[in-house]
């Protein structure tokens, strides 16, 4: 009894406290985000933001934690603002001493730090680079991150290959690295499509990486890389290397659907011959997608000819589109007619 | 509304604090930084929500322009737009959209909705309020 009456006692008091510490770090976030947004209007303001943070150095995470979350959000001069206030030495101090410290957590605390201002001191390059080799996935993403969303042209090919191929095991990791990379302010996109074009042909990533690669980049929404796509597929329809390859082939022809590049329509009506589903499928949402002559014609006689699950797919996918669904269907009926004995 | 046109043509600087903003954002952050530059520094009148239902269950409430993201809770950004298009007390109101999710068909839809306004995410602070201020300066 004694005991029931210490525990509910003593959780209520945990609770109590840790509500009291939330209601806390909110009014001191508060507090924070107006001198933080006046800090990017005057400079007297942002005196007496770092004065307060020199007096409790403890703040200055809150700080950051504001300035993250706004940079999520705001754009151009806005952004420069909140990176400025990011870059000022007593929070830069702060949380490169964390990038020497032996504690994980204080690291990649230090290394998303690294990644808001999107800078990476010169003397920091080479243990970032080592970083990215760590046992440790955490951190070697992390790494990856600061590196990608850095100045640092010269180190973004590899660190990519690299993290592909230690990232087999959890592929997914990967989409936010590219996206890093493809919103990296500092690169020109030739740039980038040429460092795409590299991971794409490169021998140590996967096939099924190289698949997920094709998805990450097509939801780019950049039509310039539907060319090298389409070269691509000619080159695994051409040699007869599909069989190998099917979910990379799958994945460049939804691509160039996605696209609406009608020039690989000789090679996706190709592709609906290759012997596994998902290309089938990804081939017939292509040919949907384009709605030409040649393409409505395939679909027809795919329609009268294939397997069941072919023409639900097409049913599917054509029942918002009530005249090329008639098309399909009334064109399959003339052709079972005509193959019909007398 | 007459009365009140007439009199901030009389004197341009009192134009803020004769109107009403609503915000509607997820993003926390976002919202205190907006309120913060629109009341403290433009002296608009804000009301903030994460939730564009809200806004429809009170019927007291008759803004003059509304900021909003497409993406919120309980309610698709298109869906809310139509639905205040349908009510008669927010027949006129300006709609500014500050959105991540722009495309070339949403913003189709979007003109079509007679949204006012189409900022795209991230958006540089100084200029969403120039925006919102311009809108407003029409309205008169």
């Amino acid at each position: 009894m004694a005991i029931g009456a210490y525990l509910a006692v003593m959780v209520t008091l945990s609770r109590l406290l840790t509500l009291r510490d939330k209601k806390k770090y909110r009014s001191l976030k508060n507090k924070y985000s107006t001198l933080v947004f006046e800090s990017m209007r005057n400079n007297e303001a942002r005196e007496s933001l770092f004065e307060l943070l020199r007096v409790n150095p403890k703040h200055i995470p809150i700080v950051k934690e504001v300035c993250s979350d706004l940079l999520n959000e705001v754009g151009g001069e806005t952004k420069n603002s909140v990176i400025e206030i990011l870059e000022h030495p007593l929070i830069k101090d702060h949380y490169l001493k964390y990038f020497n410290s032996f504690n994980k957590k204080r690291k990649v605390k230090s290394l998303l730090y690294l990644r808001s201002i999107k800078t990476i001191p010169d003397s920091e390059v080479s243990r970032a680079i080592s970083l990215v080799d760590h046992r440790l996935h955490y951190l070697a993403h992390a790494s990856a991150l600061v590196i990608l969303a850095s100045a640092k042209d010269n180190l973004h090919e590899s660190v990519l290959i690299k993290m592909c191929k230690r990232s087999e095991d959890c592929k997914y990791t990967v989409v936010e690295l590219l996206w890093e990379y493809w919103d990296n302010e500092f690169i020109p996109k030739e740039e980038k499509l040429i460092c795409f074009q590299v991971l794409l042909g490169s021998e140590d990533i996967s096939v099924e990486m190289k698949a997920l690669l094709v998805r990450i980049i097509s939801s780019f929404n950049e039509k310039e890389f539907s060319i090298y796509f389409y070269d691509l597929l000619k080159f695994l329809i051409e040699l007869d290397l599909q069989k190998k390859h099917y979910s990379f082939l799958a994945a460049l022809i939804s691509a160039l659907g996605k696209f609406d590049f009608k020039t690989a329509e000789e090679e996706i009506i190709k592709a609906t011959s290759v012997d596994n589903k998902a290309v089938k499928i990804a081939a017939i949402r292509a040919l949907i997608k384009f709605k030409t002559t040649r393409a409505i014609q395939e679909l027809v006689t795919i329609y009268s000819t294939s397997k069941d699950y072919l023409k639900k797919e097409i049913s599917y996918l054509t029942e918002h589109d009530m005249d090329l669904s008639k098309t399909i269907v009334r064109s399959e009926v003339s052709v079972k007619n005509i193959n019909e004995p007398e | 509304m007459l009365a009140k046109k007439l009199e901030i043509n009389k004197k341009d600087e009192n134009l803020s604090s004769k109107f009403n903003i609503v915000l509607i954002d997820q993003n926390e952050m976002l919202l205190d930084l907006l309120d913060h530059e629109l009341t403290k520094h433009k002296g608009f009148s804000v009301i903030r929500t994460s939730n564009g239902v809200e806004l429809l269950n009170k019927e007291d409430l008759e803004p003059d322009l509304i900021l909003m993201d497409m993406i919120m809770e309980g309610v698709n950004g298109i869906e809310l737009i139509k639905k205040i298009r349908s009510e008669d007390r927010f027949a006129k109101i300006k709609i500014i959209i500050l959105s991540e999710k722009l495309n070339e068909s949403i913003v189709e839809e979007l003109k079509s909705l007679s949204v006012n306004d189409v900022i795209q995410k991230p958006a540089n602070i100084g200029e969403v309020i120039f925006r919102v201020e311009r809108s407003l300066k029409h309205q008169i």
